[in-house]
């Protein structure tokens, strides 16, 4: 499985114009506040749409403007886990974990097997409202999994969390890798995070690549 | 003799809470379906104008907020144009069906359902205002459609408003006058609500009691909808976690 895409999108500050092939496994998107990171995974999830470019997922094209194609947003198989988490408050978190399951044909894993991997059988009758923040973040990562999705976009999974509660949340996000062999990316601003959780970085800046490679590589570049 | 005045004055008594049960119910009835058939098209109405519509929004929304300024006399003079035996459509559904709408309850729950409306489409569309577009998002990324969206998302997260519109155009209802003396009329049992039946005590000299009696009861009726909208709205807040 591979994601390959060209985008370029016109912002206030700058142009955004990313191109690039991700193949499976964690590939960390690391960059300054406002360098497009978060507009680079609305493009992906066809939240946004580019002025010109494209993106394919496992060869399957979801945007072509040139040829006019845009795969809408809840057909694209793309698992999001955003910033907020943005879990349902009027549903239990057992509730929003199956809130995609009625629109996948096929669901690759079962209820039991992400409560299991993400350790929270224990909050399954809580609301969202009632957990911590390390357990709401693995709930919006296990409502991803459970749409069995092609790819996944994990935008900044730490921000919302503080520091003794990370290291709760980093071996699953790290493990997710052995049992999804899909593209997964993470965005993140943090350095020490990333370099916990890949030898894959992709460094963005203004809306361009500024270097891809292990974070010793990356850190040498500068930014500006 | 003092006999039959007693049971004469009894024979009254009991006409008058008659009457009184009637025009309470028929209140009842008028408000409760105005309200209810309000509801489908107020929720289309204010999804259609929040999500969908980009143009001319303030037209639309100035049309549908008409009968809030206008005299309601004026509302229901347009819907006898409209709908009366002679009106526009009317006249084409009495000559179909032998039926007419005006002076008849069904006209009563007409001019309330018009005028109540933009209070509940008013209540619904600013709670739809309020709720976080990026929970849309997240579940547009799992899957949901636009259809979804609105019943599994967005409508459980405006239930207090909704319930906040009920209340208001249930009310609203309940306190019609103009409109509904103008296109129902104010025939006891038929179309004489609680406000119509305290205006027209009012017009018989020793009947002030009956009228106070009824000023009683509506106000009992608005402060228990309002009472029973706080207690469902205090649920639904405690079980959301919102």
């Amino acid at each position: 499985m591979a994601l390959e895409f060209n985008l370029q999108l016109p912002r206030r500050d700058f142009d955004l114009k990313l191109s690039g092939l991700f193949e499976n496994g964690i590939t960390g998107i690391y960059g300054p506040s406002g360098a497009g990171k978060s507009s680079f995974f609305h493009l992906l999830s066809g939240l946004e749409k580019p002025v010109q470019g494209f993106v394919k997922l496992n060869g399957k094209v979801l945007t072509d403007t040139e040829k006019g194609i845009s795969v809408p947003v809840n057909k694209r198989r793309i698992g999001v886990v955003f910033q907020d988490r943005l879990l349902l408050p009027h549903l239990s978190v057992k509730k929003n974990l199956l809130f995609g399951v009625p629109y996948v044909k096929e669901s690759k894993l079962s209820l039991h097997e992400v409560v299991d991997f993400l350790s929270l059988s224990s909050v399954l009758k809580s609301r969202p409202g009632e957990i911590s923040g390390g357990e709401q973040q693995r709930v919006a990562i296990g409502r991803a999994l459970m749409t069995s999705p092609e790819m996944l976009l994990l935008d900044e999974p730490f921000s919302a969390v503080d520091y003794t509660l990370r290291s709760t949340i980093l071996p699953y996000i790290k493990g997710l890798k052995e049992v999804f062999p899909i593209p997964i990316l993470v965005i993140s601003h943090d350095r020490d995070d990333l370099e916990k959780l890949t030898e894959r970085i992709c460094l963005i800046s203004r809306g361009r690549e500024r270097a891809l490679g292990s974070m010793y590589e990356v850190a040498s570049v500068k930014t500006g | 003799m003092g006999n039959t005045a007693s049971v004469c004055r009894e024979v009254e008594v009991s006409m008058d809470l008659v009457i009184l049960r009637e025009t309470v119910f028929l209140s009842l009835k008028i408000g409760l379906l105005a309200t209810l058939f309000n509801l489908p098209a107020a929720l289309a109405g204010a999804y259609f104008l929040d999500r969908v519509l980009v143009r001319n929004r303030s037209i639309i929304e100035g049309i549908i907020n008409l009968p809030l300024v206008m005299p309601p006399v004026t509302t229901g003079y347009l819907l006898l144009i409209l709908l009366g035996k002679r009106g526009l459509f009317g006249s084409f559904l009495y000559r179909i069906t032998g039926y007419s709408i005006a002076y008849s309850w069904t006209a009563a729950v007409l001019a309330s359902m018009v005028v109540s409306f933009p209070l509940l489409i008013r209540s619904i569309r600013t709670s739809l205002d309020m709720v976080d577009r990026r929970f849309e998002y997240a579940a547009m990324t799992l899957g949901a459609g636009r259809f979804d969206l609105f019943v599994r998302v967005s409508l459980p997260l405006i239930i207090p408003g909704i319930i906040n519109g009920l209340v208001l155009g249930f009310a609203r209802s309940l306190g019609e006058f103009g409109a509904t003396v103008t296109f129902a009329g104010n025939i006891q049992g038929e179309t004489r609500t609680i406000p119509l039946s305290v205006y027209s005590l009012l017009q018989i000299p020793g009947k002030e009691n009956e009228a106070g009696l009824l000023v009683l009861i509506s106000i009992v009726i608005s402060f228990g909808a309002l009472f029973l909208s706080s207690i469902i709205n205090g649920r639904v807040h405690h079980g959301s976690g919102i």
